[in-house]
């Protein structure tokens, strides 16, 4: 039935069929040329680390099965996959880097365009950092929480500050004795790479263990990026939007901010809202619109209310509208093909950072020093590409898509104070104990060519609510159920169980919004998977167990980055189930799949259930959540 | 090569070929019942390919049955090696009937045939057992173009020159390009 379709979001759809109309390659063109895969590398058979190489086990037995240094499958699976995971670390960390160096700018005074927006956030983040906050002001605070922060990447001495704020008790423990918990993030990155280094480790048990050391690592430092983002650029607070490529207006310069860190996208705004009169001056009536696309899109919805266009698969597909004047990116998940894109149109395509320039881009150098300066001609070339706007070529879909966002973890408990001042993660705990809410589902990760876009994502989240399961989301999996409009009261009235519509809509009325809360609760982008973990912290301290015997399960069904591949692992150390839609390349090496699907659980609690069709997967999770309530006897 | 002109075969052109041995892989999962990924998770047991990647001198090519004049057919003992004519001419072994004898492996003038260990089914396996003399069965495995998949319409699906990244593999019934695979394989 699904043979023929792409995408499940019509806006997509209709810009599918323009950009074949106007003979533009896509990426399902591009997926479909590079048929077949090939199947070494779609199992994880092919070594490439050293230059003897590359060397290939034959996965079904019949050919070689050591690479010509000796190395067996499973060392090869096992060295591959630790590298992916270095380099999904390294892409949260320089996230969270320059979030951390931009916050002790502010301290020093150095960096005007950005300020404490949030004292509160500051105050508790020191306090979980273990700062004295005594008789000290707000910007001697962020110093210190600056530089605690900063000092974790390279931290000789002493512990790992944020892998303490991040994990119960219970599981430092445990990580302790197992002698995984890291000191510090960079060295631990630096010892998983260089463990893969040819002649290096070849045993692949004490490999995968290194994998969840850096997965610790990983969630660290995830959290210092989301909770250092709230501190500069405020909490996020529930707020209503719209999603989907209908956001775009006819008669708006249409700015697309895309990538990951909201250093950039946030000034940028500032910039837009000041240079407004500049823009309606150059003939554009409705002035600047900026709209989000991929995380970044979810930063600026979570906090601001900016409507989300769209996530990773389509981002190209935005520019087919032919009404986008620029798009503005950072890092992480900027398919270079968005330059091929743009050449068709007007379309001006600005990369931002040093470190990730963009081939074919106009780049904008941007630093958090000189950030208003950047912002400012960032929107200067908008406003020049909107005179070469050709209006034949414009077509904007109708009908954009309602959806709530900016349930941080300090949303979710005001919310849940509604009902329980003194104690608002027992109205969590208790609902789940009682079986209104019978588990909780994460949705994380990206979309994949594999996959039908956003298809996945929205089966799953209703068949879950359907069996009174609460579904919240980040990242992509937000751009998904968000246009697929499931992030709205309707959706909870529409598709969630008795129970659970009984609990959301108790929560929606004592907030005052006249119905339920929404069925899928937008918790922010990638990076802010770590607000999902304080929540279940809280749920695990609540009912005195650790978060491995929670019912709480984590789905990335169309994922496809190595951060999204660190983030389902730290998920699993945790303690987490953790569902993954597509086949990772490890299936050659049965003792790497066999201790990422089964043994990881009597290690860690979690483990990984991998299950391509969105329907048995959500059998497996329910069977894990289901069987997780058993052991607690509720 | 009187009587295979015009006979179906498989050829690679070097200039193509990467190497890869993705075309391995599509043949001796398109000879199983299963998927790769199925086979892999499942750690079935899986016929070796009947194509071989090779180098020769500076280049690579994959190396299989030319569908030659076919002496493999005449040297059968009980006969389960065919042409046929319908479908371009393929020379195919009836693998269910082969005894393993290897006499068309030792026929054949291109080394295009291989003898492998059976797979046996459960019941086979119980049979083997319970007989006094251990000798491993073997089968002759050899190209057939993948002609369980040939199209209601004729069409046929060779697995290795669909799977072929660089489209190297094609199927083809010139003669020129037969005996210049032979040569490749330095048998002329």
């Amino acid at each position: 039935m699904l043979e023929n379709y792409k995408s499940v979001d019509p806006t997509v759809s209709s810009m599918i069929f323009k950009a074949e109309k106007e003979n533009i390659e896509t990426v399902w063109d591009r997926h479909d040329a590079m048929q077949p895969q090939c199947g070494f590398g779609e199992t994880g058979a092919c070594c490439r680390i050293c230059w003897k190489g590359p060397c290939r086990v034959d996965p079904l037995g019949n050919g070689p099965k050591v690479g010509i240094c000796g190395a067996n499958i499973d060392v090869i699976v096992a060295r591959n996959l630790l590298r992916s995971f270095a380099v999904g670390t390294s892409a949260h960390t320089e996230h969270a880097r320059h979030i951390a160096h931009t916050l002790l700018e502010v301290s020093q005074g150095k960096a005007d365009a950005y300020k404490v927006k949030d004292k509160k956030k500051l105050i508790d983040v020191a306090k979980r950092l273990n700062l004295n906050v005594e008789n000290k002001d707000t910007l001697q605070i962020a110093k210190e929480v600056a530089t605690t922060s900063l000092e974790d990447f390279g931290r000789l001495d002493g512990e790992y500050a944020w892998a303490n704020a991040v994990l119960t008790e219970k599981r430092k423990e445990k990580m302790k004795n197992l002698g995984l918990m890291p000191k510090n993030l960079g060295g631990t990155v630096v010892d998983c790479l260089s463990r893969t280094h040819v002649g290096s480790e070849s045993d692949p048990a004490n490999l995968l263990a290194s994998g969840a050391r850096l997965a610790i690592a990983d969630v660290a430092m995830m959290a210092m990026g989301t909770e250092l983002s709230d501190i500069l650029f405020g909490t996020p607070t529930p707020v209503m939007t719209t999603s989907n490529m209908a956001v775009l207006k006819k008669d708006a310069i249409n700015i697309a901010l895309h990538g990951h860190n909201p250093l950039l996208c946030e000034v940028v705004c500032d910039a837009a809202s000041l240079l407004n009169q500049k823009a309606k001056d150059a003939g554009a009536k409705e002035g600047i619109n900026i709209v989000g696309v991929c995380c970044t899109g979810n930063e600026l919805m979570e906090r601001h209310g900016v409507p989300l266009a769209t996530n990773y698969l389509t981002q190209e597909l935005l520019m087919v509208t032919g009404a986008v004047e620029a798009m503005v990116v950072d890092t992480q998940c900027i398919m270079p093909a968005i330059v091929e894109t743009a050449s068709h149109y007007h379309t001006r395509i600005i990369s931002t950072l040093d470190e990730n320039k963009i081939g074919g881009a106009t780049h904008v150098s941007f630093h958090p020093q000189t950030a208003m300066q950047s912002a400012n001609k960032i929107i200067e070339l908008a406003i020049e590409a909107y005179a070469n706007r050709d209006d034949s070529k414009v077509e904007i879909p109708n009908g954009a898509q309602k959806a709530m966002s900016g349930f941080s973890y300090e949303a979710i408990i005001s919310t849940l104070a509604l009902l329980n001042a003194d104690d608002p993660i027992s109205v969590l705990t208790d609902n789940i104990a009682n079986g209104n809410i019978q588990g909780i589902v994460l949705f994380g990760g990206c979309n994949n060519t594999k996959v039908v876009h956003n298809y996945n994502y929205i089966t799953m989240a209703k068949e879950l609510a359907k069996k009174n399961i609460l579904v919240v989301a980040t990242g992509c999996a937000v751009g998904a159920l968000a246009t697929g409009g499931l992030m709205t009261q309707e959706a909870t009235l529409e598709y969630a169980g008795d129970t659970l519509k009984e609990v959301l809509t108790a929560l929606g009325d004592a907030a005052g919004l006249k119905g339920p809360l929404p069925m899928v609760l937008n918790m922010g982008s990638c990076v802010d998977n770590t607000r999902v973990v304080r929540v279940c912290e809280d749920a695990a301290n609540k009912l005195g167990v650790d978060i491995d015997k929670l019912p709480i399960a984590i789905s990335a069904p169309e994922l496809m980055s190595e951060k999204a591949q660190i983030i389902g692992t730290w998920g699993v150390v945790i303690g987490l189930p953790t569902h993954v839609g597509v086949i990772p390349p490890v299936t050659a090496s049965s003792f790497v799949t066999n201790f990422l699907t089964e043994g990881a659980k009597d290690l860690f609690g979690g483990h990984f259930i991998v299950e391509p069709d969105p329907l048995e997967a959500v059998e497996k999770i329910n069977a894990s959540i289901q069987s997780r309530r058993i052991a607690l006897g509720i | 090569m009187s009587n295979n002109a015009n006979t179906l075969f498989i050829y690679t052109d070097p200039d193509r070929c990467m190497s890869c041995h993705s075309c391995e892989i599509a043949c001796a999962t398109a000879h199983s019942d299963f998927d790769l990924q199925s086979a892999v998770i499942l750690k079935e047991k899986v016929y070796p390919s009947r194509n071989t990647v090779i180098k020769v001198d500076n280049f690579t090519t994959v190396v299989q049955c030319v569908s030659c004049d076919a002496p493999c057919i005449e040297s059968c003992p009980i006969d389960v090696i065919d042409r046929h004519y319908d479908f371009g001419g393929i020379v195919k072994i009836d693998e269910e009937e082969c005894i393993g004898c290897k006499a068309c492996a030792k026929a054949c003038p291109y080394d295009s045939i291989k003898m492998v260990e059976a797979i046996l089914s459960p019941e086979e396996i119980i049979k083997a057992k319970t007989k006094k003399k251990k000798k491993k069965k073997l089968k002759a495995l050899k190209c057939d173009l993948c002609f369980d998949d040939i199209g209601e319409d004729g069409e046929y699906n060779s697995a290795c020159v669909a799977a072929c990244p660089t489209q190297a593999i094609i199927l083809t019934s010139d003669n020129a390009l037969r005996s210049k695979a032979i040569q490749m394989s330095k048998y002329l």
